[in-house]
């Protein structure tokens, strides 16, 4: 192998991406060449160095400190609705829409089969609508927010 | 990081990648303060787009590449100032850290005046010892481009080596 040739391939052996003959080749020369083995050992002790200098450890109260901002983070950014907030305000309205009319809509036709009666009836369906609208919200505090912790949600 | 509200499996990366992240930090910027905040950063980031993670890359490639990405932001930031990464990382203030050892000075000295795509393989490859793919991946370059900066950072940095010898 050319002197030049093999000054071009000292990184490259270095960096392991030499192989077959051409690594064959290299490490015949560089036995041969003082000016190559120098600069070899010249790169080889840059690298080593790299591997070797442990640059600086982070402190453990900053990294304690790091770790609480964000654990307070993470719960702070797991807010589930905040994930639907481009349609929960028009989901809401609608909702609440829906809602009112189809009361009025069963108040008129409670009154007309069930006479005096009409407005018990009337709170029970109530009553059934809201604990369903409960059990609702209490899937969506378990599923997005994870639970409760401490009593708290 | 199937759990969004997995916060003990985050806290267990955090651990195990803290080192390797802060010297990845502060070999980009030299200076404690600025690792310590980008470090924060890099976290507070992760928690923010952990639903984006995708899980079939490594989470330390996610996480160095977002590190990268705030380094460079920074470096922005002090261009934008007219004080280029590279001019603040002058020989005042490598000489400034007289605690450091000999050979540490000296490396820091030099990879000071590279500049940072250079600096950031080199680190990758020789600290982190990692693949030129994963490096590839981190930096979102092809792994042929990562092999050339290698060379050529390797290149560079030998004769600034030799300079200051």
């Amino acid at each position: 192998m050319k002197h030049k040739n093999a000054k071009r391939l000292i990184i490259q052996y270095l960096t392991d991406t030499l192989k077959g003959k051409e690594k064959i080749e290299f490490e015949n020369h560089i036995n041969q060449c003082k000016d190559c083995k120098e600069e070899l050992e010249e790169l080889k002790e840059i690298i080593s160095v790299i591997k070797r200098e442990s640059v600086v450890k982070m402190d453990d109260e900053v990294f304690e400190r790091i770790k609480n901002i964000a654990y307070k983070e993470l719960r702070e950014n797991n807010v589930p609705l905040q994930k639907f907030s481009p349609f929960l305000v028009p989901n809401l309205i609608l909702s609440l829409l829906t809602f009112i009319l189809s009361n009025l809509l069963f108040f008129q036709f409670f009154s007309k089969i069930f006479g005096s009666f009409s407005i018990f009836v009337f709170y029970l369906f109530l009553l059934y609508q809201f604990s369903g609208i409960t059990f609702f919200l209490f899937y969506l505090i378990i599923k997005f927010k994870g639970g409760f912790e401490n009593g708290k949600i | 990081m199937n759990g969004i509200y997995d916060w003990e499996r985050i806290e267990r990366i955090m651990m195990e990648t803290k080192d390797s992240l802060f010297n990845f930090i502060y070999r980009m910027t030299f200076e404690k303060e600025v690792a310590q905040d980008i470090f924060q950063e890099t976290w507070l980031k992760v928690i923010k787009n952990i639903e984006r993670y995708n899980p079939e890359i490594p989470f330390k490639i996610w996480l160095f590449q977002i590190a990268k990405n705030l380094c460079k932001d920074y470096a922005r930031r002090l261009k934008t100032r007219r004080r280029s990464l590279e001019i603040i990382r002058n020989e005042e203030m490598v000489k400034g850290e007289k605690f450091l050892p000999q050979e540490e000075e000296r490396l820091r000295a030099c990879l000071s005046k590279l500049p940072m795509k250079y600096r950031e393989v080199i680190h990758l490859r020789f600290f982190e010892e990692l693949e030129y793919e994963e490096i590839g991946k981190i930096l979102n370059i092809p792994s042929g481009t990562v092999k050339s900066r290698v060379n050529r950072g390797l290149e560079r940095l030998k004769k600034i080596w030799r300079e200051r010898k």
